[in-house]
This record gives structure tokens, C-alpha cells and sequence, in this order.
């Protein structure tokens, strides 16, 4: 049978590359003990810095990008990844969504930019020129993971449909339909802050499953019913207040597009 | 087993467009005209695909490439196994169209099951009429079964046009949409059936044609398109409004599918 | 015929179950759920209808239907093992024969639902007072059929009627006597209605407007099993499965064809086709309504959509 058609019957080159954020969505990767060392059989994992101390440059056949584009810097790799690969995959809630660095956008920005950097003028003016951004606003992305972190199985998953040649299929269901077959309490109906029903699954209700409400790490989902889930929560008498830091915890920037008001 | 599928040799395939590939299989598989397959390659997936042939001994699948199963077949090679299943579903009831005319319309890649309708009537010359056969394709580079239009022209009324042209007609065809060529065709109202496959918003304008033509729906016969995963009647995916097209289709006469609304 | 078994014997009756075959029955820790029993006295009958319904032990949320071995396809030996479904209520019972007409189909039987079906013994119980306020089985014309034991709490003991002889066997050390009993009676009532006619009443839109697309409402109905099918392998060996999973007709996903085409593209369009297929398609095909009444859909969806109160009251 054939394999592999889209990558000429040879192991795919892969990177795993790191723009702004905390390298815990590489970690992901480094700690699937078990199935690692078949799936280094499978591909050709030219780059890795975090874990390899020879990294080739492209071409590339898919490079995972985890981090969020957060000064110059950053532009430059992605811009360069993105010429190099065949396949950019958003890795990770920041390549995807902004992530929790995003947040700086809904708050005054010099007053965070000074807690954290005082007056290290040159980092500072880096900063105030490129907004914390997912890595979609800067240069196509083919595929994304998200997650905070992203899951291991949602990696292998993709790994696997590209090395049978397919168009990687992702899970695109809310966080419910998995919570539900769980049989889980459902802890938005009991009064709570779950944003369950907005949010994508694929985690398997990681944190519902034991009593804690989905604070949305996924990101939304683009057909979600937002306005609904809002009022349900509303109803709930969760704080308005508190839905906003929800919102702009993991994905602020994309709640906004999809129409919340979080300034 | 229901879902069991087996292995069946490719005794050849060939490009008949950019986009899509003809596959000759060695089976006895012989879905109906109308009937569909699953084609699968394990490890990749299923895709429903309707028989462009009427062959007890090989079938013919037209294979457009839309997904990652039809994205794969089309790496394979003369030779080469695929996995199938079936066929499923309800045909053209060619039986109880006999001793009349027939009109087959068929848009893209639609035209692939009416290929196995003109296959069977081939077979069955002289139980039909007079048998008319409308087909357009987008530009004349996505015209399937080139080789056989002549054979078909100088056998039955073939009617081929395509939408738009960007350089050369080498089928002299008429262009336009195939409705346009519809609306200005003398046709048999009386005694004759209709069979349509195709794009949706072709066919709708298709049978908007034939009903001022004085074509009744009892006359036409639609094919759906749904993605059928079980093809048994119990995913539900291919359901419209309580008929599973898997079963109950994927053939309807037009007057039990008419105005139905999602 | 059936049997009488006195209050007090109700423990020895639960023994001899758990004896026979796995057991599985309602258990209430943070929600009443169908559990396999080690102690009966985890039991409980009078909590609510358990959570999820019973179909889950004859179409499970996931299962192989093919193994792939180096890229080619090998049956699957159903197995499955003996096992008793003691406590589940007529709404549940019901939606089975509603899922044999599907899975017991004579042209496509599916070989591993026929199994499970056999080879597992149905101990009903059948509800006194609705468990819950959202319980409309009165209205949707329940049959006394698809368990093999029915227990009808009298005041001082259970009449159990007897339907196969699966159940007979584990009954016949009590006394026969012909007897019967009233099927459930609920406040709540779906009137029938022709649903065509309102195909294009505004109020499926007031309703979807409320939908999250949560997927609970067929998720948990008992008679809801639509399901999707993919291959997983590993891509050195070509070792892997082709698998079903459950699938929902309220993911926007349900109806994509190949070339990316939704044709149910609106939360207006899957929740009309959900109520319609239930309600009246089902009934159309098979001679009874898909939806059995056990009023899950209503009370666990987080919007309490409520089609039966929309049919009744506002399809005018």
C-alpha cells in the first residue's frame, strides 16, 4: 500500500522551534517517554534546540512553532519558518491563541511592561512595537493544536495522519461531548464557572473530570455559542468581572474577534 | 460482518482529468446504475464512491479527489489493492423504465454513475427508446470519458457542452451551462424518464427547466450526495429529513425529495 | 405469567442476580449512575434515572469494528460477556427496541450489538412516580417488551412479569401468579402534532438561539447512537483499528461532505432535524417515535431547551 505520498516516500523533516512563552508545549513532546524513540524511527527531527545540540535549517516538511510572537525577533523566525516548511503547525495555546501572554493587551500596558522590566529601555521599546500576537497574525499557518499545554495524544494524532499521507484531522468538539461521556457531573449546571460548552475539547475534560470548571486553555471554538454560554454563566451569578479574566486568560484576542467586548 | 471490506486488485487507472482518476477493479462487485461502494485503504479511511460501470467481472470507479481517502487512491498503481464494500443503496430502477425514453443529465463528476446507466443500456438496447444524453463539465480540460464521447454520439443523443472555455474547443461542443442547452433541446415529454447527477444547485435548476417543460416529478430521478460513513443505515450522517441516503437513496424519484428542507 | 417476590426477599433476589452474572446497577455518589456492583447494597432505585442510559453497554462510545494488520483488514471477534442490567426504567428499556430497529436491521444486523444484546439478561424496574420533572414517557406510548423481568412495586411486595425465558430461569424459585400492572403516568405530555406543518415556525429558532451545541441532548438520550467511523494505525506497522465512535447530529461537522460542503449549517437546521428525526421521521419509517420520553434531553441541556413545552404551546 502507499504511504507517505505528500512527503515522496522518505521520513518527513521535522522541527520543533520556540518563539516567546514558556517551552512547556516542547516538554509535551520530550515526555512522551514510551512512543518517542518509534516516532524518532518514523521521522527525521532536523531541528529541536531544546533537546539537540545540531539544528539544520529548512526546508522543513512540518515545523511545530510553539510561543506566541512577542517582539522582532519573533516576526523574523516565524517569517523564516514559514518560507523553510511545507507544513507550520500552531503548537500550543500562545501559537495559537496569544495565550495568557495576551493579556497584556486588555491591561495598561506600560504599568505591566515597568513591573517587569523597570526601565531596561531597550527591551522595553522591543515590546511596546510588537503586540503579544498568535503566530496566524503574522504568516499562514496550516494546522493548529491548542492547549495549554497541548495533548500528547493531539500531537501523536496529527504525527500519525501526516505520516499516512493524510490532511491531519483535529478534534473540533466542545469540551462537553467528552466531559458528558465521562459521565461527569456537569458543573456548569451546578452553579459554576465553566466555560465547558465554548471551549475545544480534546483534552478529555482533563479538568472538569475532577471538580474544576474548564477555564478555556483550548480557546474557543469558531461556531460557539458565546452569547448563550455568557448568560448561562451570568445566570450562574459568576461576576462579569471574572468571565472577562476567563476570557482574556487563554484567548482574548480571538473572544474579541468572535464579537465579546473585553476592553 | 457488515463492515467488512476486501481486498480487490487495480487492473488499471488512468487520469481522465486533473483531478480525477478512473480505477478498474477486478470484482464481481456490480453495483446497480445508481449504486455506490466504500472504497476504503485501511489505515486511511472509507470514502462512498458510485459505479461509472455495469460489469460482472471489473468495476469502474471514478475517483475526484476531495479528501484523504481519494487523496491516497490516487497514489496507487496497476497492481495495487484497494478494499470495498458493498454495493449499497437504491439504483435507477432501469427495470421499470423499459419501452420508454430516457434523458440522462449529468453535471462534473456526476456524469460517472450515468456512465454506468449507459453501460447497462448498452446491455439492454432494445428494451429502451430513444436515449438522450445532456452532459457539461466545466472547461473542456474536465471533460470525463473523452475516448468514449464519439461512441456515445454516434450511438445515442449526446449533448456535451461545457461551462466556459480558456483556450481551445477541441469537442466543438456547444458552451454554456448544460441547463442553457436543456432549455433550447426538443425532447420527449411522454413515455420517457429522466435521470439527474449532479451538483445541487445544477440539478435544481435542471428540474426547474424540465417542470416548464411539462416533465412531471414522477418522471425525474434524482442522486444525492451525503457522506455516508456506515452505509447500512445507522451513522445518521447521510440522513435527510427521516431517509437515510445510504438505503433508501442514494436514487430518488423526484416527487418524494422535492422542497425537502434541512 | 409472572412472579411475586416479597419486600423482604428483595436482597436475596439482588444475591442470586449478582450470582448469575455481572452485575450492573444504579449507584447515587454525586450523580445516580449505571455502575458493575460489587456490594447490592450500593443499589439505589430511588434516585433519579441514572445519568447516562443503558445503551452504553450495547454500543459503547467507542469500539473497533475492523483491526488493520499491515495494512489489511481483519474481523473483529465479537466477544461480550454475560451480564445483568438490573434497575433500568421502560423509558431506557423502550429506546432498545428502538435500537434494534436500527442494529437488528435483517439486511445490516450488527454482529457485535446482536451479541451484547444477547447475552445480556434485562431486570426493569418500573417507575411509581416519574424520577424526574422533566419525565414525559406517559405521552410517548411505551411497550411492555424488550426486558426479559419487569419488577412493579406493589405495597407489600414486586410483581415481576416475565417475558423470556433468559428471565424465567432466574425467577422460577418464586411463586407464580398471573397479575399486572399500570406503565408509568407522568405530568407532563407531548401532544402529537404533524411537526410539518410548523417546519418553518419561528419558535425552532428561538429555541436554537439558546443552543449551545453541547451535544448533551444526544449524548445521553437512550435511543441517540449515530456514530462516525475513522481509522487509527500506527504508520510503521500499519497496525491499527477502523473504529466507530459516537457522533451527534448537533456537531456542526455531522453533514460535511468531502468537498468541505456542511449541508445542516445552522444550530436552527441540527436541532429542527434532532426533534424531527425523534418526534416524527423515526415514527414515519418504523411505526413508533424514536424519543421515549425520559426527558434527558430537557433536563440536562444547559439551556433547558424544552421541545416538548415548544410543540405543545407554541406550535399553534
Amino acid at each position: 500500500m502507499s504511504s507517505l505520498p505528500i512527503f515522496e516516500k522518505r521520513k518527513p523533516k521535522v522541527a520543533i522551534h520556540s518563539i516567546t512563552g514558556c517551552a512547556g508545549c516542547q516538554l509535551v513532546i520530550y515526555f512522551i517517554r514510551d512512543k518517542l524513540l518509534d516516532l524518532l524511527g518514523e521521522i527525521d527531527l532536523v531541528a529541536a534546540p531544546m533537546i539537540k545540540s545540531k539544528n539544520d535549517e529548512g526546508p522543513y516538511d512540518i515545523c511545530f512553532v510553539e510561543g506566541m510572537v512577542a517582539n522582532d525577533k519573533d516576526i523574523e523566525n516565524v517569517k523564516e519558518w514559514r518560507e523553510q516548511s511545507k507544513f507550520l503547525v500552531a503548537f500550543g495555546t500562545c501559537a495559537t491563541h496569544g495565550n495568557v501572554p495576551g493579556i497584556k493587551v486588555f491591561c495598561d500596558e506600560k504599568k505591566v511592561e515597568n513591573i517587569v522590566y523597570g526601565d531596561n529601555t531597550e527591551v522595553l521599546a522591543d515590546c511596546q512595537r510588537v503586540k503579544p500576537t498568535p503566530i496566524e497574525k503574522h504568516v499562514k499557518v496550516d494546522y493548529s493544536i491548542s492547549g495549554c499545554p497541548p495533548e500528547e495524544i493531539e500531537f501523536l494524532r496529527m504525527i500519525q495522519h501526516f505520516l499516512m499521507g493524510m490532511k491531519p484531522i483535529i478534534y473540533n468538539e466542545p469540551v462537553c461531548v467528552e466531559c458528558t461521556l465521562k459521565e461527569n457531573r456537569c458543573l456548569l449546571d451546578g452553579g459554576e464557572e465553566c466555560l465547558g460548552p465554548m471551549i475545544r475539547g480534546g483534552c478529555d475534560a482533563l479538568c472538569p473530570s475532577i471538580n474544576h470548571a474548564c477555564t478555556g486553555c483550548h480557546g474557543p471554538l469558531e461556531d460557539a455559542n458565546i452569547l448563550q454560554v455568557l448568560k448561562l454563566l451570568e445566570n450562574n451569578g459568576v461576576s462579569k468581572e471574572l468571565v472577562k479574566q476567563r476570557l482574556q486568560k487563554y484567548a482574548g484576542l480571538k473572544f474579541e474577534e468572535l464579537g465579546v467586548i473585553l476592553r | 460482518m457488515i463492515y467488512e471490506a476486501k481486498k480487490y486488485k487495480i487492473k488499471d487507472v488512468w487520469p481522465e482529468t486533473s483531478d480525477n482518476f478512473l480505477f478498474k477493479i477486478k470484482t464481481r462487485i456490480n453495483p446497480q446504475p445508481g449504486q455506490f461502494v466504500e472504497v476504503s485503504i485501511p489505515g486511511i479511511g472509507e470514502a462512498p464512491i458510485s459505479g461509472a460501470s455495469y460489469n460482472k467481472h471489473e468495476l469502474d470507479l471514478n475517483v475526484r479527489v476531495v479528501g484523504n481517502v481519494t487523496n491516497a487512491l490516487i497514489n496507487l498503481k496497476k497492481g495495487d489493492k484497494v478494499h470495498l464494500r458493498g454495493p449499497y443503496g437504491h439504483g435507477y430502477p432501469m427495470g421499470d423504465f423499459k419501452g420508454q425514453d430516457l434523458i440522462l443529465i449529468g453535471g462534473g463528476c456526476g456524469v460517472a454513475p450515468l456512465r454506468g446507466i449507459i453501460e447497462f443500456i448498452d446491455k439492454h438496447r432494445m428494451d429502451y427508446g430513444e436515449i438522450h444524453l445532456f452532459f457539461g463539465f466545466r472547461t473542456p480540460e474536465d471533460v470525463l470519458f473523452k475516448e468514449e464521447m464519439d461512441k456515445w454520439s454516434s450511438k445515442y443523443h449526446l449533448n456535451l457542452s461545457v461551462d466556459k472555455t480558456e483556450g481551445s474547443n477541441p469537442f466543438n461542443c456547444p458552451v454554456g451551462f448544460v441547463t442553457e442547452i436543456l432549455k433550447k433541446a426538443e425532447l420527449p415529454t411522454h413515455n420517457s424518464v429522466i435521470m439527474i447527477c449532479g451538483p445541487p444547485i445544477m440539478m435544481d435548476k435542471t428540474i426547474v427547466i424540465l417542470e416548464s417543460k411539462g416533465f412531471n416529478d414522477k418522471q425525474i430521478w434524482v442522486s444525492l450526495e451525503r457522506h455516508m460513513k456506515c452505509s447500512n443505515g445507522k451513522c445518521g450522517h447521510c440522513m435527510v429529513n427521516g431517509k437515510y441516503v445510504c438505503i433508501d437513496g442514494p436514487v430518488f424519484r423526484y416527487d418524494e425529495v422535492k422542497g425537502i428542507d434541512e | 405469567m409472572g412472579r411475586f417476590l416479597k419486600k423482604e426477599g428483595h436482597k436475596d433476589f439482588l444475591g442470586r442476580l449478582k450470582e448469575h452474572a455481572e452485575l450492573i446497577a444504579p449507584v447515587t455518589r454525586d450523580l445516580t449512575r449505571f455502575e458493575v456492583i460489587k456490594d447490592i447494597n450500593d443499589i439505589n432505585l430511588k434516585g433519579k434515572n441514572p445519568f447516562f442510559p443503558i445503551k452504553k453497554y450495547f454500543l459503547p462510545n467507542q469500539e473497533n469494528l475492523l483491526h488493520i494488520r499491515k495494512g489489511l483488514t481483519k474481523a473483529v471477534k465479537e466477544h461480550s460477556d454475560k451480564r445483568i442490567i438490573f434497575g433500568a426504567r421502560l423509558c431506557d428499556i423502550n429506546a432498545l427496541s428502538v435500537l434494534d430497529k436500527l442494529f437488528l436491521n435483517s439486511d445490516y444486523p450488527d454482529q457485535s450489538y446482536k451479541q451484547r444484546r444477547e447475552n445480556t439478561i434485562i431486570v426493569g424496574v418500573n417507575c411509581i412516580t416519574p424520577p424526574s420533572e422533566y419525565c414525559f414517557c406517559g405521552s410517548m406510548d411505551l411497550k411492555k417488551e424488550s426486558y426479559d423481568l419487569l419488577l412493579h412495586e406493589n405495597e407489600n411486595d414486586y410483581y415481576i412479569d416475565v417475558l423470556t425465558k433468559k428471565g424465567e430461569e432466574l425467577v422460577k424459585y418464586l411463586p407464580e401468579e398471573e397479575s399486572d400492572f399500570p406503565l408509568p403516568r407522568t405530568d407532563k405530555k407531548l401532544e402529537e402534532k404533524n411537526l410539518e406543518l410548523y417546519f418553518d415556525n419561528q419558535y425552532w429558532e428561538n429555541d436554537s438561539n439558546l443552543c449551545v451545541s453541547c451535544q448533551r441532548c444526544t449524548t445521553l438520550c437512550p435511543s441517540c447512537f449515530c456514530f462516525d467511523v475513522h481509522d487509527s494505525v500506527n504508520s510503521a506497522t500499519k497496525n491499527g483499528e477502523r473504529i466507530r465512535t459516537i457522533d451527534s447530529c448537533h456537531s456542526k461537522d455531522f453533514t460535511q461532505v468531502a468537498g468541505g460542503h456542511v449541508f445542516r449549517d445552522t444550530r436552527l437546521k441540527r436541532y429542527r432535524h434532532r426533534v424531527l428525526h425523534k418526534i416524527q421521521f423515526f415514527k414515519e419509517k418504523f411505526g413508533r417515535s424514536m424519543c421515549t420520553g425520559c426527558g434527558r434531553c430537557i433536563e440536562y441541556c444547559h439551556s433547558k431547551i424544552d421541545f416538548v413545552k415548544t410543540i405543545n404551546e407554541n406550535f399553534t
